[in-house]
C-alpha cells in the first residue's frame, strides 16, 4: 500500500515536472518564432504640427497633405451625401428605411386582423 | 425433425444469459443517452450498437473472424484507429489563439494533474500499476489519448475506460460548472481581460505543426505517432494547398474511423469481462479525474490572478483540460453568466487548444515513465 502510494507520488512529480518542463519548451519556442516571424505592420499616418498663417498651431497628416479642417469638411460632405441620397430613395415620412420591408408588416398584421375576427361569421 | 432441430432452433435463446442481458440494457442506454440526451451521439450510438451486438447471444460478430473482431484488430489493437482520428482533429483545429498567446500553454499542462491523483487513487483501490496508469490517462480528457494508452498499457480496460471517457466529456457542460462556482468567487469570474487579436502570419501557422512535432517528439518518442498524426492534419490544414486532403481527414476520415472504432470499442463491452467490480470503479474513477483536472486548472488559474495582480480570470484554468472546444465553451458561458458583457471566449480557446497539445504530450509521459513500447 505504502509502496504503491509512493510510487504513485514519484509518477506525478516526475510526469507533472515532465509536462509542464515539455510544455515550458514549446512556449519558448513559440515566443521565439511569433518574435521572429512578426508580420510588417502597416505604415500609421505620421503627424506633425505646423503653425497656421495666424499663428495657430495646427495637426498635419504628412501623407495626404490635409489638415484638420479638410477632414471635418469632407466627412461632413460624406454625411449630408448619404443623407441627400436616403431622401431620394424615400420620403422623410416613413417610418422605416426603404428596403427594410418593415413598413410592410403592418400592413400584413392590419389584413390579417380584419380577416381574423372568430366573432364574425361570413 | 428430431430434438437436435429444435436445440438449433432454440439455440439463441438458450444462451441468453443475465450478463448478455445486462449489456444489452446498457448497449441501449448509450443508444438513449445519444439520440435523446444527444451526448456525444457521435461516438456513443456506434459504442452502444456495438454491445448490443457483441452480447446477443451466440453473437458470430465477435466470434474468430467475425465482422466486430476483425474491426477490433486492424485498427483497435493496433493503435490505428486513434492515431487516424488525430489527423482529422488537427485538420479541424484552429490553433491560432494558443499562437497569438502561447503562454496558454502553462493552463494546458495544469489541466493535467487529474491523470496523476486519479492514477494514485487507482493504486489505492488495488489496481496493478499499468491499470491504473491506464485508469488516470481518463483525465486528460481526450477520448484517442485514452484509447491509444490504454491499449498499450492495459488493453483488458480499454472498453470502460472509453466509455468513461466518452460519457464524461459530453457531460462537461454539466460537471465543470458547478466546480467552477464553488473554487472562484462571483468578482473573480467577472473579471474582464482585454483580447486583442495579433495577426498570425501564414508562415507561423506553418511552422507550428512541423515545430511541435520535432520538438515534442524528440523529448517525448512516446508520443510521437500522436502528436505526429495531429499535427499532419493541423499542417494541411495551415497549408491551404491540399483542401480536399484536409476535407477528407476532417469529414470522411474522422467519420468513417468514428465508426469503426465506436464499433470495435463496443465489441469488447461482453458482459462476462464488463460487469464486474472494477468497470464501476473505472467510470467513478474517471469522473473523479474529471474534476481533478477542473480543479487543479482552477487553481492554477487563480495563481495567475494572484501573480497577474488580479487582472486573470481563473475561470480561464479550467479551460486547460482538453475536451476541446466544449471546455472553452463552458468558461465562456460561466464568466457571461456573472457579467453578460464579458467576452473571454478567445483566451478560454487558447487554453483549451493548449490543453489538447498537452493531453498528447502527458499521454506520451506517462508511456514513457511506464515505459511501455
Amino acid at each position: 500500500m505504502w509502496d504503491d502510494l509512493t510510487w504513485g507520488l514519484q509518477m506525478m512529480l516526475v510526469g507533472m515536472g515532465a509536462v509542464f518542463a515539455l510544455l515550458l519548451a514549446l512556449m519558448l519556442v513559440l515566443m521565439l518564432i511569433g518574435r521572429l516571424d512578426r508580420p510588417e505592420p502597416e505604415p500609421t499616418p505620421e503627424l506633425s504640427l505646423r503653425t497656421g498663417p495666424e499663428g495657430s498651431t495646427e495637426i498635419v497628416l504628412d501623407h495626404t497633405g490635409l489638415d484638420q479642417a479638410t477632414i471635418a469638411a469632407i466627412a461632413v460632405a460624406v454625411v449630408t451625401h448619404a443623407e441627400h441620397r436616403r431622401r431620394q430613395a424615400g420620403p422623410e415620412v416613413r417610418a422605416h428605411p426603404p428596403g427594410s420591408q418593415l413598413f410592410a408588416s403592418r400592413w400584413v398584421s392590419v389584413g390579417r386582423s380584419h380577416q381574423t375576427q372568430p366573432f364574425r361569421r361570413n | 425433425m428430431n430434438s437436435d432441430t429444435l436445440h438449433y432452433l432454440l439455440q439463441g435463446v438458450q444462451n441468453v444469459t443475465w450478463q448478455s442481458l445486462s449489456m444489452v440494457a446498457i448497449g441501449l442506454l448509450l443508444i438513449w443517452l445519444a439520440i435523446v440526451k444527444e451526448y456525444e451521439p457521435l461516438l456513443l450510438i456506434p459504442i452502444g450498437a456495438g454491445a448490443v451486438l457483441a452480447n446477443l447471444p451466440l453473437s458470430p460478430l465477435v466470434g474468430p473472424g467475425g465482422a466486430l473482431t476483425v474491426l477490433y484488430e486492424m485498427g483497435v489493437a493496433n493503435e490505428l484507429f486513434p492515431l487516424l482520428i488525430f489527423v482529422g482533429i488537427g485538420a479541424m483545429t484552429d490553433f491560432g489563439p494558443l499562437l497569438e498567446n502561447p503562454r496558454m500553454v502553462l493552463l494546458g499542462a495544469a489541466g493535467q494533474f487529474g491523470i496523476f491523483l486519479t492514477l494514485i487513487l487507482a493504486l489505492m483501490l488495488g489496481f496493478s500499476h499499468n491499470q491504473a496508469a491506464s485508469i488516470g490517462i481518463i483525465g486528460a480528457i481526450d477520448g484517442p489519448t485514452s484509447i491509444y494508452v490504454s491499449n498499450k498499457l492495459a488493453p483488458e480496460l480499454v472498453g470502460p475506460i472509453t466509455v468513461a471517457a466518452y460519457s464524461y466529456m459530453s457531460l462537461v457542460p454539466i460537471i465543470m460548472p458547478p466546480i467552477m462556482r464553488l473554487l472562484t468567487t462571483p468578482k473573480e469570474r467577472a473579471i474582464r481581460m482585454p483580447y486583442s487579436s495579433r495577426p498570425i502570419s501564414r508562415r507561423t501557422r506553418i511552422l507550428f505543426p512541423i515545430v511541435v512535432t520535432i520538438v515534442v517528439g524528440t523529448l517525448v518518442p512516446f508520443a510521437t505517432p500522436l502528436i505526429g498524426m495531429l499535427m499532419l492534419g493541423n499542417l494541411m490544414r495551415e497549408s491551404k494547398v491540399v483542401e480536399r486532403l484536409t476535407g477528407a481527414a476532417s469529414n470522411e476520415l474522422a467519420n468513417v474511423v468514428t465508426l469503426f472504432l465506436g464499433l470495435a470499442i463496443g465489441a469488447t463491452m461482453v458482459g462476462e469481462r464488463f460487469l464486474q467490480l472494477s468497470t464501476l470503479f473505472i467510470l467513478a474513477l474517471g469522473l473523479i479525474a474529471f474534476c481533478l483536472d477542473t480543479v487543479m486548472g482552477l487553481v492554477f488559474g487563480k495563481l495567475l490572478n494572484a501573480l497577474s495582480r488580479g487582472t486573470f480570470n481563473p475561470l480561464i484554468g479550467a479551460a486547460g483540460i482538453s475536451a476541446f472546444p466544449m471546455a472553452a465553451r463552458v468558461v465562456q458561458r460561466e464568466a457571461q453568466r456573472e457579467n453578460f458583457d464579458n467576452f473571454i471566449l478567445m483566451h478560454a480557446m487558447g487554453a483549451n487548444a493548449a490543453g489538447q497539445v498537452a493531453s498528447v504530450v502527458a499521454g506520451g509521459v506517462l508511456l514513457a515513465l511506464m515505459g511501455a513500447a
